[in-house]
């Protein structure tokens, strides 16, 4: 029989009215591995009695908040910590909290704050509550009472970059360029204090600014948005788009677009704003064409109207249908956002929930639960009433409601007279009935009656069913006030400085890699808290300041990481898999290291989107999200392909330059050779091997003797013939000594390196 | 130690996290072309409606066509009466192995995907190309190629993209500027590629770097070892360029993809294709127009790779799997479409397989998990209800690398289901009219 939800009534209000206790809170059922173990081993290291830290004040908040779940035959008896209800088992509970914590204490103190995700919600509700720290208190006493070996800390035997060296690494990836003699020797003298300010100072320019909307297209993936005209802004809320005159026109206009999003980040980040207005901006970001087409009330003027690289910070003052400004909630209101993350009738906001809490709060929703069979669900609306399909859609059912607003079309209230964006078909009276055969849909409603109304964290959105105009700037609003919104903030950054996503906790703990994933995710884990904290205080340039936030993980043990000080095992290797910063750099970062270091780039790898660039890169934000992370034979080719392309010509046109203006060789010209001049040779080779590679190498070591061997093996097969014409400006005419053609493998040689490719 | 033994051995000791595939620089491989089993994952993008495909429901409820045909029959294995299936299914049926009342534990495409490829809910386990890519494709030039579906990649083996035709032939020689000019005299290159793998060597001997870095130069020493059979694929490029129309008239992507592959696999450098569709079956709206286009598109392309393998002389050595993310509801939503069910259906082709036209795995009236006994295959409420990691392994049984420490570090912990064994089926649940 089906249980019938009663709409006249408040039963599912207590779903949502959480309290800092949770105690009515529906506990998330078991995680997915149906063979997880418990972590409650009962070993003879084991303590006989418990300290009164746990005993007398740590327990009694347990059995308050936490028991009524985690206990044997409790709905969290399948997780990894469950109690006894023995009332004489304080030391056994004990133990048990203590297992636990040897092996999970960042997770245990996490989950009692909710953090990432935790079924019982947020019972010690965050980290300055006196719960929090008298479990934290505790969690540093268990590791060390009765017997139990100290931990080694995770950093130990690690090597590390100095200040200088640190500097040249991010100033590849933050400016695309090696580091002055200026800002090297402030650094030398200044020490880590003049690191971070000489940091801090390189963020700026074009470099920097393309590093942003990478970063922020990693994430918003707005470039890779498509369809016809319908798929945008139409002339019904923008007049202006029925004056675009052309093909080449409206391309323009889409193209601006999909900068919107990427472009308002970059506004945020270079003027020094909160990073929350990437929620709560009550404005966007422009361009000429934008503001056209907006209408858009821009500060400032522009410099340039044919300019359209320029954007302005603007709002919209007057939407055509409604006669007032446009409801701006950050990013979150741009149209590329909304298209990028659609909806359709019966998703229902539900994809963009769960993108929003992955982006902004490194919240993973499709990872809480397997989905149980509904078909067989007594209720008649499961996603509403059945506790194992709300475990789920309690968080994201009502941020989903927050979108109300937004059609499929990411249209503004589009229907009934734009009072709603609801679709016709669940407005319509062939919707099915609620248990008492009443509609669901009321007329006045902006949000389905058989969805758990608008809220965010427990706390009800304003306007519920009917709806509010300004629902999603209300998200915005209540997002980042969330203590997950810093340690999110680090999550987005970290993919655009280590060229890989964040950990994630694992969950499988019969794999045999497990412990080591799970030493690792901690560690990383703490790292990024202690930044995350730091993000949310000002130190001078203000509170959620992205430029603070980038110093942080730059200066931070996991950027610096560069090697250890002897051989490891495999499995503290497994342990160590992905810390440090080393990654293929992407195909823009290639391309201006090039420009950098050899004076020009290969106008292939450009757009991304296309043929070599998304060869290499493997990113084109549409199809193509994750970015290649690894070399193989396609991509080794295209790098030979791309350097025999542009060897030659860099070569000859550095040879070409005075001395003095030289990239490359510096210390040669055309005419040394072997014969006549090794000593200034091996000089420029000594000096291309740091230039190129940051090798600081003796003129008398092995590898810069091999690279030697190299230009003279080459430069004594000289007057073999090639195989087939030469497409090259160094021949016999321009380069009688045949030096700068052994000169150009040595390149090749280099701009093959690890060292190259890599973010050496 | 042999390469492959070394591989045992790291996988045994856990060590493939931080020493990934093949790291072992004494066996540089010398070149020769693969000329095993080549295996083709299939994703079919969006979430194929079962319903539509191999486990059909004869209620108009379920399905619009049932109000006036009923579903077709091929040897044991029903299919639905929409356009391109008949032929489809009785050209292929004694090929078949189709697995109905997959459970894939959620409703997401994302997650859904990640269920239906790896076997589990969470990220980090690899699609089985990257474990049969490590297990036999040492030495090749593209031993994973991929393009959309399931592209998780955990460290082992880097897949390689899908190239279009032109980037395959400039990859394939790197060196040429036109077809009478290079960029540079060649026997310099070669005088530097020696260069280029001792440095490779010099660093990998350092033990002292962080795994990123470990891992990095064994990705280019592998990359270094495949470049020389990259050459191949020059061969086998055809000047008419690519088919883009399959044996039913249809233009699609897809084929064009195939076709690529096949020429890959045809030069002997690749061991596992992943590709999915491109042909989107999320139809929440209007479904029955939609799928009407979409599913012979499907059908036909999956008989071109079957033809033009034929031509190619690759036929007796693929092995298709055909997966899906989701399956879809066993009732149409208020736009007359199918939303995301849990429950769906895939597919094992192989030429003349001794386990074919079989049934495996089963769903009830409206689609619901029915439980199998694992060994009889026979419905059986005390059994167990198929779930994606039964899926996965059986994909690894079939590709011979379940028992490789390689995969022994990716456990499924799936009870064993006779899928292969050609005297036992589960066969329907319902009936059917005719």
């Amino acid at each position: 029989m089906l249980l019938p939800l009663n709409l006249g009534s408040t039963s599912w209000l207590p779903l949502l009215v959480i309290s800092s206790t949770l105690t009515l809170f529906a506990c998330m059922p078991a995680p997915s591995s149906e063979d997880e173990k418990k972590d409650n081993v009962i070993n003879d290291k084991d303590c006989a009695t418990a300290p009164a830290l746990f005993t007398e004040t740590v327990w009694p908040s347990i059995q308050e908040s936490c028991l009524d779940c985690h206990h044997s035959g409790g709905v969290a008896n399948n997780t990894r910590l469950v109690f006894t209800k023995n009332s004489d088992a304080q030391a056994e509970n004990y133990n048990i909290l203590r297992n636990f914590s040897l092996s999970n204490a960042v997770m245990l103190l996490n989950k009692t704050i909710g953090l990432p995700v935790h079924g019982g919600g947020t019972p010690y509700v965050d980290q300055s509550q006196q719960e929090y720290q008298n479990l934290e208190s505790l969690v540093s006493v268990m590791v060390k009472d009765c017997g139990a070996t100290s931990k080694v800390s995770f950093f130990d035997g690690i090597k590390f970059y100095s200040e200088q060296e640190t500097l040249k690494k991010a100033a590849i990836v933050l400016a695309g360029r090696r580091p002055t003699v200026s800002e090297l020797n402030a650094v030398a003298a200044g020490g880590e204090d003049s690191l971070r300010v000489t940091i801090r100072n390189m963020m700026q320019g074009e470099n920097f600014e393309d590093f942003l909307l990478e970063t922020a297209n990693n994430h918003f993936l707005s470039t890779g948005i498509t369809g016809g005209p319908s798929n945008f802004p139409v002339a019904k809320d923008y007049l202006r788009v029925g004056e675009i005159k052309n093909y080449t026109e409206r391309l323009i206009f889409y193209q601006a677009l999909r900068q919107e999003p990427l472009q308002l980040l970059r506004y945020i980040v270079i003027n020094e704003r909160p990073y929350s207005e990437i929620l709560t901006a009550n404005y966007t970001v422009v361009n000429p064409i934008l503001a056209s087409i907006y209408e858009a009330d821009v500060t400032g003027e522009f410099d340039d109207i044919a300019d359209n690289s320029e954007w302005r910070k603007a709002t919209i003052p007057n939407m055509f249908r409604f006669g007032r400004t446009f409801p701006h909630a950050g990013v979150l209101s741009t149209h590329a956002w909304l298209h990028r993350f659609p909806t359709t009738d019966s998703n229902r906001n539900r994809h963009r929930s769960k993108i929003v809490l992955r982006q902004f709060l490194g919240i993973d929703l499709e990872v809480l639960a397997q989905r149980p069979q509904v078909n067989d669900s007594q209720f008649l609306v499961p996603t509403l009433e059945d506790p194992e399909c709300t475990s789920c859609h309690i968080i994201m059912d009502p941020v989903a409601g927050l979108f109300q607003n937004w059609s499929r079309q990411n249209r503004y209230l589009q229907f009934a007279d734009n009072t709603t964006s609801l679709p016709s078909s669940y407005r319509g009276k062939n919707y099915p009935k609620d248990a008492n055969g009443n509609a669901y849909y009321q007329p006045g409603d902006n949000w389905f009656r058989d969805v758990l109304p608008p809220g965010f964290n427990g706390v009800l959105a304003p306007g519920g069913h009917e709806g509010d105009e300004a629902a999603l700037q209300w998200l915005g609003k209540e997002m980042v006030k969330d203590s997950r919104f810093s340690m999110g903030t680090v999550h987005f950054w970290y993919q655009g400085l280590f060229g890989e996503k964040v950990l994630t906790p694992p969950t499988d703990t019969t794999t045999r890699d497990y412990q080591a994933r799970l030493n690792m995710f901690n560690a990383q884990d703490e790292l990024f808290r202690k930044i995350a904290d730091d993000f949310s205080e000002d130190h001078g340039y203000g509170a959620y300041n992205v430029k603070d936030l980038l110093v942080n993980l730059i200066t931070s043990k996991w950027f610096r990481a560069s090697g250890m000080t002897s051989e490891v095992t495999a499995e503290r290797a497994a342990e160590l898999k992905t810390v440090g910063s080393y990654h293929l750099l992407t195909p823009e970062q290639l391309s201006r290291k090039m420009e950098a270091t050899v004076g020009e780039s290969w106008s292939k790898m450009r757009p991304i989107t296309r043929n070599y660039g998304l060869l290499y890169g493997g990113f084109d934000a549409r199809t193509l999200i994750d970015r290649n992370t690894s070399i193989n034979t396609a991509l080794n080719a295209v790098l030979d392909r791309m350097s025999n392309e542009v060897a030659c010509n860099i070569v000859r046109n550095d040879f070409l330059r005075p001395t003095d203006q030289r990239l490359l060789f510096p210390l040669v010209d055309l005419d040394h050779t072997p014969d006549n001049a090794k000593g200034n040779i091996m000089l420029n080779i000594q000096y291309l091997h740091n230039h190129m590679l940051e090798e600081f190498l003796p003129l008398e070591s092995a590898e810069l003797l091999q690279t030697y061997n190299l230009y003279q093996e080459v430069w004594n097969e000289r007057n073999s013939a090639p195989e087939n014409t030469l497409r090259c400006s160094l021949n016999n005419t321009t380069d009688s000594e045949y030096s700068g053609r052994s000169w150009m493998i040595v390149l090749l040689y280099f701009m093959s390196d690890p060292r190259y490719i890599y973010s050496y | 130690m042999k390469r492959r033994d070394f591989l045992k051995f790291a996988g045994s000791a856990g060590l493939y996290a931080a020493i990934p595939f093949p790291l072992d620089k004494a066996f540089a491989s010398t070149y020769s072309p693969y000329e095993g089993p080549i295996y083709f994952n299939i994703h079919v993008s969006g979430g194929l409606d079962q319903s539509s495909f191999t486990d059909p429901r004869e209620d108009p409820l379920i399905n619009t066509w049932a109000d006036s045909k009923d579903a077709g029959v091929a040897g044991n294995i029903r299919y639905a009466p929409v356009p391109g299936n008949q032929e489809f299914f009785e050209k292929y049926y004694k090929d078949m192995l189709v697995i109905n009342g997959i459970d894939g534990e959620t409703n997401g495409h994302a997650i859904g995907t990640i269920s239906r490829w790896s076997g589990r809910l969470a990220r980090g386990y690899p699609n089985t190309c990257e474990l049969i890519a490590a297990t036999y494709g040492q030495g090749l030039a593209l031993p994973y190629l991929s393009k959309g579906g399931y592209e998780e990649n955990v460290g082992i083996v880097p897949l390689t993209r899908l190239l279009d035709l032109n980037m395959m032939k400039a990859v394939a020689q790197p060196n040429q500027a036109s077809a009478t000019a290079n960029y540079i005299k060649q026997s310099d290159l070669d005088i530097l590629q020696r260069y280029k793998q001792a440095r490779i060597d010099t660093l990998s001997s350092t033990n002292t770097y962080l795994p990123t870095l470990t891992r990095a130069f064994s990705e280019m020493n592998t990359a270094y070892q495949g470049r020389d059979s990259l050459d191949r694929l020059a061969d086998y490029i055809p000047a008419a360029g690519l088919d883009t129309v399959d044996t039913q008239g249809n233009t699609t992507s897809f084929v064009r993809n195939i076709h690529l592959s096949l020429i890959s696999a045809q030069a002997g450098l690749t061991t596992c294709i992943n590709l999915a569709s491109g042909i989107d079956f999320d139809l929440h709206r209007d479904f029955d127009a939609q799928s009407d286009i979409k599913m012979p598109q499907l059908t036909g392309a999956l008989d071109y790779l079957w033809e033009k393998s034929q031509e190619l002389g690759l036929a007796d050595r693929l092995v298709v799997f055909i997966n899906t993310e989701l399956g879809r509801t066993p009732h149409y939503n208020a736009n007359s479409g199918k939303d995301h069910h849990t429950i769906g259906s895939a597919m094992f082709m192989k030429r003349n397989a001794a386990w074919g036209n079989r049934v495996v795995g089963a769903s009830g009236e409206q689609h619901t998990a029915l439980k199998i006994n694992p060994q009889t295959l026979e419905i059986d409420e005390n059994g167990i209800a198929l779930k994606s990691k039964h899926l996965i392994q059986a994909v690894r049984q079939l590709a011979g690398v379940d028992q490789e420490p390689l995969a022994q570090n990716f456990p499924l912990n799936a009870e064993d289901v006779d899928f292969f064994n050609p005297d036992k089926k589960t066969g329907y649940s319902v009936n059917f009219r005719a």
